[in-house]
């Protein structure tokens, strides 16, 4: 069954057309809510509210071909008002969990590479919601401007203005570390 | 240009292992869900009850309160929140409603006087003292079935909390084994919340086949047939309003549900 025909079936009240949208994007949308809120317990939280309001409201859709971006303008929103409340900083429990997680790094390439990418990902989460959440949804989800200016309900301008400060503050970051060898255009 | 493509990507990849092994918790659904029935509780439409009467069946959306059993528990009223988009739309879900209910329950897809099923769902009831106190809840299967051209016909199915005592001569009997079959037939008078009483309502309620429903939008007054049954625990009931179906016929119908026919 297509996407479209489940959400038509979805806002006749279709509760199996909920369960499958949802196991279709529960982890996406978990990603994206965990990267801006950068708290995992809240980032639950936002996917909760999100597909509680998307079975509340799913009648008031135009669009049954434009699930995906409402579904994502309503959770961007909520992960983005959850993580204004909250802490930009990750527990320190969870720093180390993401640390230890995984990989053995054998060769000293692998440990530079890794280091690295601490680094980046350390910066990512320093930065301001605002930016933060333009730097998700650009780099990881890979959206257009224009469509993360929809989500946001903000102006292309004001967009690329955060993705500016924000490419300048994470340069800032990486270049303030000694490990660091900064390429990064701007 | 090579450059921002290589950092763009650099970046993606670090946050996409930012979220390596970041799954949804097994329990996010059932929070959605309980959250979805909260919300839904609270915007819904509040069908009440009166137990004067009964109670041994309630059906979501019908307001049906079947009379002629006097219930021996504390409550005097039923209500629920019915929310027909939680309906089950497909037969194969009756698995998925079971679990909802708690227990297995007797039913079928079709009858073959030619009922076939359209929806099921499950509904929270909540039996209220007289100051409208909560004294116990329960869970009921409610499968609605259609036929061209005629009135929906109910199954509901649910394990009683107070013990039902039929205190009115039947419509009609069929024993099956060791379980009796009751077909009543009971005229249901349905009016608004805030409606009051008259002195024809009063002197109605005084016989066995006539009841009072609060919540519905406007009175109204129809004639409910059903047939009764209990087995292995569980209060069935098949009924529907102002149908056309004989006493016998609902009788078969059951025997269908129970598989002896």
């Amino acid at each position: 069954m297509t996407e479209e025909a489940l959400v038509r079936q979805l806002k006749e009240g279709d509760k199996t057309s909920f369960d499958l949208l949802y196991e279709k994007y529960k982890n996406m949308a978990l990603h994206t809510a965990y990267l801006i809120t950068g708290d995992l317990p809240g980032s639950e939280d936002v996917v909760q509210d999100t597909f509680v309001k998307v079975w509340l409201h799913c009648r008031e859709l135009k669009e049954d071909s434009g699930f995906k971006a409402w579904m994502m303008q309503i959770l961007v929103r909520t992960a983005y008002r959850s993580g204004k409340k909250k802490s930009r900083e990750l527990p320190d429990e969870e720093i180390l969990q993401k640390a230890d997680k995984g990989q053995s790094f054998s060769s000293m390439e692998q440990v530079i590479a890794r280091e690295e990418a601490e680094i980046i990902a350390g910066a990512v989460r320093a930065l301001p919601i605002k930016q933060r959440t333009v730097v998700v949804l650009y780099y990881y989800q890979e959206y257009k401007i224009s469509e993360i200016a929809a989500m946001l309900g903000v102006l292309e301008g004001t967009v690329k203005s955060r993705l500016h400060t924000a490419r300048k503050m994470l340069r800032g970051s990486l270049t303030s570390d000694p490990g660091m060898i900064v390429r990064e255009p701007v | 240009m090579r450059e921002r493509e290589n950092w763009k990507e650099k970046i993606k990849n670090v946050l996409a292992l930012e979220c390596d092994g970041v799954t949804a918790s097994r329990d996010l659904k059932d929070r959605i869900d309980r959250q979805i029935l909260e919300s839904q509780k609270e915007a819904g439409n509040m069908k009440k009850f009166s137990m004067k009467k009964l109670v041994i069946g309630v059906a979501a959306g019908c307001l049906l309160v079947s009379g002629g059993v006097f219930a021996t528990g504390h409550a005097v009223s039923l209500s629920t929140h019915s929310f027909l988009p939680n309906a089950y739309r497909s037969y194969s879900d009756l698995g998925k409603a079971e679990r909802e209910l708690g227990y297995t329950a007797d039913a079928v897809e079709s009858f073959s006087n030619g009922y076939e099923f359209e929806r099921m769902i499950v509904d929270e009831w909540q039996g209220e003292d007289e100051t409208g106190n909560a004294v116990y809840t329960f869970k009921q299967l409610d499968i609605t079935y259609g036929r061209k051209g005629e009135e929906k016909v109910s199954l509901t199915a649910e394990k009683p909390v107070e013990t039902p005592v039929r205190d009115r001569a039947p419509g009609a009997v069929r024993q099956v084994g060791d379980i009796t079959l009751y077909y009543d037939v009971t005229t249901f008078k349905f009016v608004p919340p805030d409606y009051q009483l008259t002195e024809e309502d009063q002197a109605n309620l005084e016989r066995d086949d006539f009841t009072i429903s609060y919540g519905s939008d406007e009175v109204q007054i129809q004639q409910s047939s059903h047939v009764t049954w209990n087995k292995d625990g569980i209060s069935y009931q098949i009924f529907g309003f102002d149908l056309s179906l004989s006493a016998d016929e609902m009788f078969d119908m059951a025997e269908e549900v129970m598989g002896t026919k």
